[in-house]
């Protein structure tokens, strides 16, 4: 090959100075927030209710949509056709904005009102019991790993298919689909510790602002990629062509996705209810006025980031590329059908900026730590404000590190791995809505509902995904119960359980009853 | 205590809830399942179907604001009080 050839094959480097400006930029928002910090926990864990209507969409947004929403759906996609976006993203514009209504609006102004800085906090007095409390933190934060893992697993599946090639001196690998890419373990460590420097700096707000930007950032990469992958596949008409030709049950969900799984997913969504990082969210709006601006684009950004990513994913099927991972899809497309570098380190900044929206989740999880289990344990008041902060960052760091560690391990399909996670948080679902609206549950029945949760969810878990993979199954199949997917059992049994035990034990005191319902 | 609680409903909600169970009812589009037909040349008609419903969930959301915003939160938000935990 002469030297002019060599030139005009070797890979750019462009991409990554773009990815690398991009995290500079993360790091500069979260000394910039910083200077708004006033200096007490309650700021630090909800910026004392102080974010507006715009902001607080742009950071909703990127909260509620992470790595799953982008490299997930591609991937789905890529295996599944077009259903995927009816599967979650559809049903997540009703559904979301039904559970920011009916729950985010009413547990932002109880957690105003009672000064509540976590849901559990709002559990143990709606239910008068500390032992509630004590027993959904470790169920909340198991719940919430595989969710911080599918922003790790993405991220390292990303990178890999977008720099593969890149770097075949630094990083040789016998598999064609990794040689010369940047391995996954080095993009989680560098993702890791850009999140755990703004998270660090400015709290809640530093993550807020790291949203507002992120979500900018990938609400464009996707409609680019989009466009720009189908300008080279001969234009959009040419590229559904394409899978019409080689595979036309991806353009349509006989075959591919059943009547019960597709109407039981609706219920996957319901999950927001009960992630302890939207509650969260949830407190830092100024004011109830703020909630209608989410309620409104948030179905519309959704159809804005999952669309291209949905038919990204299905043309990639048409091109008959070597995927070892579905992972991979998104990042191999862009690398591959997106010309300009720079334009492509756009598109590849814009959906790692969707990767690491898990901030939020992480945030939350350190500040559940600090004020369900440090503050309760020592005593109120005799923990100050600076001890609750590095509290935080130390269980922050953590949880980063067990994430870090379960990553490196075969990991499975990120849409999957996602759906286990929110079928846990949506059976958790009638408790969050009989504590604001049903006078007659009891703690009792809130226990019953939280076990039933926890034993339907591990048995089903075991079932559909763990058994599979120890038993060495790569790709486990839809882990569907009569037709149904997982979480309809879950919800099932968590309801019955709550209705049936509540309405056999003593009602809640007047004293509460007068607190939440007068 | 000046404001009714969080768990009550706006006035004029109910025709409201008429509205958003229709539309949930609308998202099991059982009439598209095998259509791989495509609009605008590229777009299979089932994924229009429901990028157009992600656009009508805005709308009545839009909707849903001026006829039953539940106005009475932001006055019991206010009174702020003790937290209270047992």
């Amino acid at each position: 090959m002469t030297p002019a050839a060599a030139a005009a094959t070797a890979p750019s480097y462009l991409p990554l100075y773009v990815i690398g400006l991009y995290l500079a930029v993360l790091i500069v928002l979260g000394v910039a927030s910083m200077r708004s910090f006033r200096g007490t926990s309650e700021d630090y864990f909800t910026a004392t209710h102080s974010v507006g209507p715009v902001l607080f969409l742009l950071s909703m947004f990127a909260t509620t949509m992470t790595a799953f929403a982008m490299v997930g759906s591609a991937a789905k996609a890529y295996e599944s056709g077009i259903g995927v976006y009816a599967l979650m993203a559809s049903s997540s514009g009703l559904v979301h904005t039904l559970v920011f209504f009916l729950v985010g609006m009413r547990l932002w102004a109880i957690g105003k009102r009672y000064r509540f800085v976590t849901q559990i906090q709002f559990f143990r007095d709606r239910f008068e019991s500390r032992a509630l409390g004590t027993l959904l933190f470790p169920i909340l934060v198991l719940l919430m790993i595989p969710y911080v893992l599918t922003g790790f697993i993405g991220a390292g599946a990303f990178v890999q298919g977008a720099t593969r090639g890149m770097f075949p001196d630094a990083f040789p690998s016998a598999d064609p689909t990794a040689a010369g890419a940047i391995p996954s373990w080095l993009t989680v460590l560098v993702v890791s510790a850009v999140v755990l420097l703004y998270i660090f700096q400015g709290g809640v707000r530093g993550a807020v602002w790291a949203n507002a930007f992120q979500t900018v950032l990938f609400l464009i990469a996707g409609v680019t990629a989009m466009a720009m992958i189908a300008n080279k596949l001969g234009g959009a008409e040419a590229a559904t062509a394409a899978v019409l030709a080689k595979s036309p049950s991806h353009l349509a969900r006989e075959g591919r996705i059943g009547h019960g799984q597709f109407l039981s997913y609706m219920l996957v969504p319901l999950s927001v209810g009960m992630f302890p990082h939207i509650f969260q969210a949830w407190l830092t709006a100024k004011n109830v006025r703020t909630f209608r601006t989410v309620l409104v684009f948030h179905p519309i950004f959704i159809l804005i980031v999952w669309m291209p990513c949905i038919l990204i994913g299905v043309w990639a099927v048409g091109q008959g590329l070597p995927i070892k991972s579905s992972n991979a899809v998104l990042g191999l497309m862009t690398t591959k059908y997106v010309a300009d570098p720079i334009v492509r380190g756009l598109v590849q900044a814009g959906t790692i900026a969707a990767i690491m929206s898990m901030d939020s989740q992480i945030m939350a999880l350190g500040t559940m730590f600090t004020e369900d289990v440090v503050v309760p344990l020592v005593g109120a008041g005799r923990v100050s404000d600076r001890a609750q902060v590095w509290w935080s960052r130390a269980f922050i760091l953590l949880i980063v590190a067990v994430s870090f560690f379960l990553s490196q391990h075969q990991p499975p399909n990120v849409f999957d791995l996602g759906v286990w996670c929110f079928s846990g948080f949506a059976g958790l679902f009638p408790l969050v809505l009989a504590a604001i609206y049903w006078k007659r549950v009891t703690k009792a029945g809130a226990f019953a509902s939280v076990l039933a949760v926890l034993a339907t969810w591990s048995v089903l878990l075991y079932r559909g995904l763990i058994g599979p993979v120890l038993s060495g199954v790569a790709h486990p199949e839809e882990p569907l119960v009569l037709g149904l997917m997982p979480v309809a059992w879950v919800v099932l049994a968590s309801s019955l359980a709550l209705v049936v035990v509540s309405l056999a034990t003593r009602p809640p005191s007047e004293r509460t009853l007068a607190r939440y319902f007068a | 205590m000046t404001s009714a609680s969080p768990s009550r409903a706006a006035p004029r909600g109910r025709w409201m809830r008429v509205v958003i169970a229709a539309l949930a009812i609308l998202h099991w589009d059982f009439w598209w399942w095998d259509d791989t037909r495509v609009v605008f040349g590229f777009l299979p008609v089932g994924l229009a179907y429901h990028g157009l419903y992600s656009i009508a969930a805005g709308a009545v959301w839009a909707l849903f604001m001026r006829v039953a915003w539940p106005d009475h939160l932001e006055a019991w938000a206010s009174a702020r009080e003790p937290r209270g935990e047992p």
